[in-house]
């Protein structure tokens, strides 16, 4: 275990070009996962090269704009890889205006889509992706819509409920058996 | 899966199948319609086709995204006319459980005319069937074809056997008599398909069977069982029938005993949930409103 533990961080460091330290934790069931921040995000295509050369996957990429992390005026992403069973997270930050990062989808196929996503979601610009379209929202609606506050009212205010129900009881005006 | 006779005059009917955002669950059990010999169309003269400019039917699965409105109106738009169209599960009939969602702009009917509506969530194959083979006998009928397809001369043969499948989720029932007026099915009701309405007589329960998504969550919260799943499966209906789709009843008011104030009556399932068994004093008590009830309870005869 020592020796896998050695190899992903010395691996991620030869990427990168400096040091890089892994912390490794074990669960109460054995579980080990393995969390590394990264100093600067574009870091995290050398890293990510490191992992493809280990043989390692990648899961999926987590991008999130935590309270915390709002107050130091960055925002995180998650990138969650599989090294044969064992889950190494590498987290960076990036800025909260401007955010830019590069695709890993040349690296990991699946990384498009995650991209894809997130860049609808934030306004993070993700550089060098080879599809960069919308992935579930359409283009009418304003990008980096985990940015903004959306008033539940604004994205559904019941108006199709409302004149569907209208119709229904215009149609049914209390037929149903009475009591006795 | 059987053969169409050689002497048919009739051409089989050509089906369509439009997916307009659904989560494809409809589109499995259309599948079903392709491949298992007891739920396949061509029992009914019908095929399905590759091309929307070779159909007859269109069937659309799906609430109607914003995502995909332009391209299910464009294929549509292939179909020639005479068409039928049929809705096929609760989404684009009434939005189901993704109605208001800032992502969907049906029910198509907002867009394009529906002929035939099949409510289901999704619906059982042989509902699927059924709809399909009214849509086939429209389509037939705004052909001209005077004479009957063979396979559908008789409605039994698409209404399928009486028996129903184990464990298949139905129609909903309403039993007023057990009703005491929680509202809590409305409240956990997935796809917004139940409402009550007050009134000076009663509370008047409405269920609509096309925004229904056969959850079962209604009847599963209902404290006293007034609503049940039943094994009914036939809902496939015209589409001026529509907004004519429910479960009615309505809970009537009675005088309170002592002081005539209205209340709900006490259902005599929720006496049993409640107490197990009931005594003359509680059933004296349950035809009071609760202040009334209070006092006797407060200052009444100790016992």
């Amino acid at each position: 275990m020592m020796e896998f533990k050695k190899k992903v961080s010395e691996m991620i460091s030869l990427w990168i070009g400096e040091e890089v330290a892994v912390e490794w934790r074990i669960d109460i069931k054995g579980v080990m996962t393995g969390w590394c921040r990264l100093q600067e995000g574009t870091l995290i295509l050398p890293a990510a090269e490191a992992v493809a050369c280990l043989e390692g996957r990648l899961s999926m990429i987590t991008a999130y704009l935590s309270e915390q992390a709002k107050l130091k005026g960055v925002r995180e992403i998650s990138f969650h890889f599989d090294l044969n069973g064992t889950t190494l997270t590498l987290s960076i930050e990036l800025p909260l205006e401007g955010a830019r990062i590069p695709s890993l989808t040349h690296i990991f196929r699946n990384a498009d889509w995650n991209e894809r996503e997130f860049m609808e979601l934030y306004d993070i610009q993700v550089v060098g992706h080879p599809d960069p379209r919308r992935l579930f929202l359409d283009k009418s609606i304003d990008p980096a819509a985990f940015e903004r506050l959306i008033p539940y009212s604004t994205f559904s205010n019941g108006a199709n409920s409302k004149a569907l129900w209208e119709k229904v009881m215009a149609q049914n005006n209390h037929t149903g058996k009475e009591i006795p | 899966m059987e053969a169409l006779p050689e002497n048919d005059p009739i051409p089989p009917v050509r089906l369509y199948r439009i997916n307009a955002g659904s989560c494809n669950g409809c589109d499995v059990e259309l599948a079903t319609t392709a491949s298992v010999a007891r739920f396949d169309v061509e029992r009914w003269g019908c095929r399905y086709s590759e091309s929307p400019a070779d159909a007859d039917i269109v069937l659309i699965t799906g609430p109607l995204t914003v995502r995909v409105r332009d391209k299910v109106l464009r294929l549509y738009g292939e179909v020639s006319e005479p068409k039928v169209t049929v809705a096929v599960g609760v989404c684009p009939i009434s939005g189901g459980v993704f109605r208001d969602s800032y992502a969907v702009v049906g029910p198509i009917d907002r867009y394009l005319p529906v002929d035939i509506n099949v409510p289901g969530c999704p619906p059982h194959p042989r509902a699927l069937g059924a709809g399909i083979a009214k849509a086939a006998t429209l389509w037939r009928e705004r052909c001209g074809y005077t004479q009957p397809s063979p396979e559908l001369a008789s409605p039994g043969n698409y209404d399928g056997d009486a028996v129903a499948p184990t464990g298949l989720r139905g129609k909903m029932r309403f039993n007023a008599a057990a009703c005491v007026g929680c509202r809590m099915c409305e409240h956990v009701c997935a796809g917004g398909a139940i409402r009550f309405d007050e009134t000076d007589t009663g509370l008047h329960f409405t269920l609509w069977h096309n925004s229904c998504a056969f959850c079962g969550l209604c009847s599963h919260y209902c404290p006293t069982k007034a609503l049940s799943v039943t094994d009914e499966w036939q809902m496939s209906h015209l589409q001026e029938d529509k907004y004519r789709l429910v479960e009615q009843g309505v809970v009537s008011f009675v005088p309170c005993t002592d002081c005539g104030s209205i209340l709900l009556p006490v259902a005599p399932e929720l006496l049993r949930v409640a107490y197990r068994e009931t005594s003359r004093e509680i059933e004296r008590l349950k035809t009071l409103c609760p202040e009334c009830r209070q006092k006797q309870s407060i200052g009444g005869i100790r016992r």
